[in-house]
């Protein structure tokens, strides 16, 4: 056995596996482990707090929304000068981590200041300087959404959709992130109010009215070519198969198109079409609108539900069409469905992080605004668009109409409860139709009606975006 | 000075490792042992820059006076293995003492960094085996006590490992161990020596029966089948690891030996037919495979080692925590089977991937003597024991950077335990033994020549 060729396949056998592993640890340590060791279940996050001074965190205009500082006592603690405006969207970092101080945990504590003075810091002894983070959020839009949702419980979200920046995040209620570990006894116990649940990625809502653009959506995927010649007649009330349905305060609708149906937001002829649908391809459809999918976001959210299946029965098929049913979503996902409608069926990853620089302003890295997924057809965008500005021309969006802005959008009241007539006020739609610039969705807890209650809001919203 | 000193060590820690390990390739660019005698040299200071910088820097962060001492000791012993063994064998391989006193010393800092008393233990073992190992090459050469006693060992090594199955205590699921007086013995380390000489010895029987016409095959089969014994035992006592271990020994060494190809692919269908089977009848396998491929979803159970482990490097990123810095002891069985995290963890990434490398440099070294030797058997021996280093510093390196899934093995003279540290140094002598043998004949075909 003097054939050496036999030693050249075994240790050429060994170099390239040993070469895929390095090159694979090579790979985790400088792309994959900055994301990867961002867990709470990863208690080195501490390690690092003592070799760096966390970072800034700024609105996209620079003005800081978090920020370490001394206290009277000349402790250093983390400040947030707007007390309790951000306390979802920047979130904290004393007790836990949440909102953006989670989302850039790393990149905070992660120092890029020039190497020698890094090197002088380390030789002596002091701490350096974490990375500042630059989010999307507009401190003004932020206050406009925060005062008009006024005392209500709920949540607020504007975001653009042809980038998918998230400009103001609101949840009511809320708490103060400067004392959060201070009175942390009292707010996590809180189970009436749950000030910590960010209400506008994770919390759970009936979509009410508002999911009949899926409805809608379904209906005209069945029907392309002849949804127009739909036709219904409403009396205020139905029923179908032993179960009954009613129209919001009963109102009466009379004789209606599929249009009129939708501007109107008639619950009988929704449910209605819903007795029309092929149950599959409903599920198909909310699926496509990522409905107990995962959604593109670094922040913490819960997955919306759509449950109907070729099992269900009559009453749960009706209440689905019309938004009531099992159905459930959150104001981020209703967000993300209004946007990709504003944007030509695309969804942009949306986002809340537009750079990070190291502590002297010197840019290291920027997001880049990223097509997620193509939840609809161009057309079909375009029919839901038109259909939406109906719903502010001539239906329950009235009081967007005539404005020096052009808005589509869509009202909801989701009973939620026993009691009749307890809803949930909705409302989401986009301004300015021909180019959409600016998307907002609002939910109010217990508010009323969309329309008298969401609309306002979201009005206020749009008013403090074109004043700027 | 002390503060300065701690802040720049992990920065000089990288950069003498990555000199270490560049005076560790820069031997094979050079014919004769005469060339390459100047990086032989670089090693050792080098290798004694590393151990005292990081026992200087263990001092200063824990004030305690042993990581003096110790540090001291293990010194003498790094110098006295040197030089003794340069006196004793000058025609051994120096690179491959440096390199056993690199990967000890290496094995010191973090151990002492993670537990004083294992630190403590490691070393008094590690000094006892260089004891006993220093006679190894002696009998391997001039005693040719390596001579073919095979069938022997592939019974003893068969018993050993049934012995354990049955009777041995059972570790971390896995039935590994049996303690005598207090001691406690992995056999399989052993075992796994025992073995390459059994398949070298057979393997050459069968090249002289076929060289001479006679019917090999029988004989051949019979030793297979020992060896798959062997690892069938392994797989039974959950050894994953030696199992996997043992199999890709068989199938190079019988490749090499047969030079026959269809080895290499018969080895590939059993490898891959072994880990179907393994998947489909064990569940722990199936435990392995899913923390492997989604250890975040099961972080809370069978994923949580790997992600600490995934935590410790990525946390430590290039350069480390710094020693003291991170949170090794987060890991479970740190010491052992996840050292290399946290050598990552507090030295950083750098420093661990010029170990990996120096491991690659001895592997290298132990290639290039399979090939130079002209004894077949001594060339099967050398690429048995080269093997099974290399194969078992990819398994537990892979493993822990979750490149492959994890199978429980140990970084070779680094990782913390008595029975891997005297059974490595044990396989490294035998080496060495054989780089005599080789020195030997040369010298005789000089003469020859001369003549």
């Amino acid at each position: 056995m003097r054939n050496k060729h036999v030693f050249y396949v075994i240790l050429s056998f060994f170099m390239v596996i040993f070469t895929a592993m390095i090159g694979y640890f090579v790979w985790y340590v400088q792309f994959n482990a900055p994301k990867a060791i961002n867990s709470s279940y990863n208690m080195r996050q501490n390690d690092l707090e003592r070799q760096v001074i966390r970072g800034t965190i700024f609105s996209a205009k620079g003005e800081i929304l978090a920020e370490e500082a001394m206290n009277s006592q000349n402790v250093e603690v983390r400040y947030y000068p707007y007390n309790e405006l951000f306390a979802h969207a920047v979130g904290f970092s004393t007790h836990g981590k949440t909102g953006v101080e989670s989302a850039a945990n790393i990149e905070l504590l992660t120092s890029n200041a020039p190497i020698g003075e890094r090197l002088q810091k380390e030789m002596d002894g002091l701490r350096n300087y974490g990375d500042n983070i630059y989010t999307t959020y507009d401190a003004d839009l932020q206050k406009a959404a925060y005062d008009a949702l006024g005392v209500y419980k709920g949540a607020v979200i504007a975001m653009e959709p042809k980038t998918g920046k998230i400009l103001a995040m609101v949840s009511k209620p809320d708490y103060d992130p400067n004392t959060v570990s201070e009175n942390w006894a009292a707010i996590s116990s809180d189970t009436d109010n749950s000030p910590l649940v960010n209400r506008a990625t994770q919390g759970l809502y009936p979509p009410g009215s508002t999911f009949k653009i899926v409805t809608l959506l379904e209906y005209i995927r069945e029907h392309p070519d002849d949804y127009e010649n739909y036709s219904y007649t409403c009396k205020g009330k139905m029923n179908y198969d032993g179960v009954d349905i009613e129209c919001y305060h009963r109102s009466v609708h009379g004789s209606e198109d599929l249009r009129e149906s939708f501007e109107k937001s008639c619950n009988c002829s929704f449910a209605n079409i819903g007795t029309l649908l092929g149950i599959k391809k409903f599920s198909g459809t909310a699926g496509d609108l990522l409905f107990g999918k995962t959604i593109p976001t670094d922040l913490a959210y819960s997955k919306s539900s759509f449950v109907l299946d070729e099992e269900s029965g009559s009453e749960e098929i009706l209440q689905t069409a019309m938004g009531q049913g099992k159905t459930l979503i959150t104001p981020l996902h209703m967000a993300l469905i209004t946007s990709a409608i504003a944007n030509d069926g695309i969804l942009m990853r949306p986002y809340e992080i537009e750079k990070r620089t190291n502590y002297l302003g010197e840019l290291i890295s920027e997001t880049e605004p990223k097509k997620y997924k193509t939840l609809m057809t161009e057309k079909e965008a375009e029919i839901l668009t038109d259909f939406m500005v109906g719903v502010v021309e001539n239906g329950t969006g009235k009081r967007l109409k005539g404005l020096s802005y052009s808005v589509a959008g869509k009202t909801g009241s989701a009973e939620y409860g026993t009691i009749k007539g307890n809803s949930h006020a909705w409302f989401t739609g986009f301004s300015n139709v021909e180019d959409p610039e600016l998307v907002v969705t609002v939910i109010m807890e217990g508010a009323g009606s969309g329309g008298d209650y969401a609309v306002p809001v979201a009005k206020r919203v749009f008013d403090a975006y074109y004043k700027r | 000075m002390s503060t300065a000193l701690l802040g720049l060590s992990r920065y000089l820690l990288a950069i003498l490792m990555a000199f270490y390990t560049f005076h560790c390739f820069m031997p094979f660019a050079y014919g004769s042992e005469k060339e390459r005698g100047g990086f032989y040299i670089f090693q050792i200071v080098f290798l004694m820059l590393i151990h005292i910088l990081g026992f200087t820097v263990l001092y200063f962060r824990t004030d305690d006076p042993r990581c003096v001492y110790y540090g001291a000791l293990q010194s003498v012993l790094f110098i006295g293995t040197i030089v003794i063994f340069h006196i004793v064998y000058p025609s051994g391989s120096p690179m491959i003492v440096n390199n056993t006193c690199m990967f000890l010393a290496i094995g010191f800092i973090m151990l002492m960094r993670l537990s004083e008393g294992k630190s403590l233990r490691q070393f008094l073992i590690a000094a006892v085996s260089v004891c006993i190992s220093m006679a190894v090459p002696y009998l391997v050469s001039d005693l040719r006590l390596l001579s073919k006693v095979t069938w022997v060992y592939g019974f003893a090594g068969v018993a050993a490992l049934s012995a354990v199955l049955v009777a041995g205590a059972v570790t971390n699921g896995s039935k590994l161990s049996y303690s005598i007086a207090g001691i406690t013995f992995q056999p399989s380390e052993f075992v796994k020596i025992i073995f390459v000489l059994f398949l070298a010895g057979i393997l050459t029987d069968v090249n002289q029966k076929r060289a001479k016409g006679e019917d090999w095959l029988l004989y051949f089969a019979g030793a297979v089948g020992l060896g798959f014994a062997h690892i069938l035992i392994l797989a039974l006592s959950r050894d994953l690891g030696g199992a996997l271990i043992l199999f890709v020994i068989m199938v190079f060494m019988v490749y090499a030996a047969l030079n026959n190809p269809l080895v290499l692919g018969a080895g590939a269908f059993g490898a891959v037919a072994g880990a179907l089977l393994g998947y489909r009848l064990f569940s722990h396998v199936r435990t392995r495979f899913l923390a492997w491929r989604e250890p975040f979803s099961y972080i809370d159970g069978q994923g949580y080692q790997i992600t600490q482990s995934l935590f410790a490097i990525g946390t430590g990123s290039w350069f480390g925590m710094g020693l003291y810095m991170g949170s090794p002891d987060k890991i479970p069985v740190v010491e052992q089977d996840f050292i290399f995290s946290a050598v990552s963890e507090e030295m950083g990434c750098i420093f661990s991937v010029c170990l990996i490398l120096v491991c690659l440099s001895t592997f290298l070294l132990f290639m290039n003597l399979a090939m130079a030797v002209h004894q077949t058997y001594y060339r099967l021996v050398v690429l048995g024991i080269a093997i099974n280093y290399i194969f078992q510093v990819f398994l537990t390196v892979g493993g822990v950077t979750k490149f492959i899934p994890l199978t429980g093995v140990t970084l070779p003279l680094v990782s913390y335990g008595g029975s891997s540290v005297l059974a490595t140094l044990i396989m490294f002598s035998i080496v060495q033994g054989i780089y005599l043998i080789k020195a030997e004949s040369d010298a005789r075909a000089e003469v020859r020549h001369a003549k």
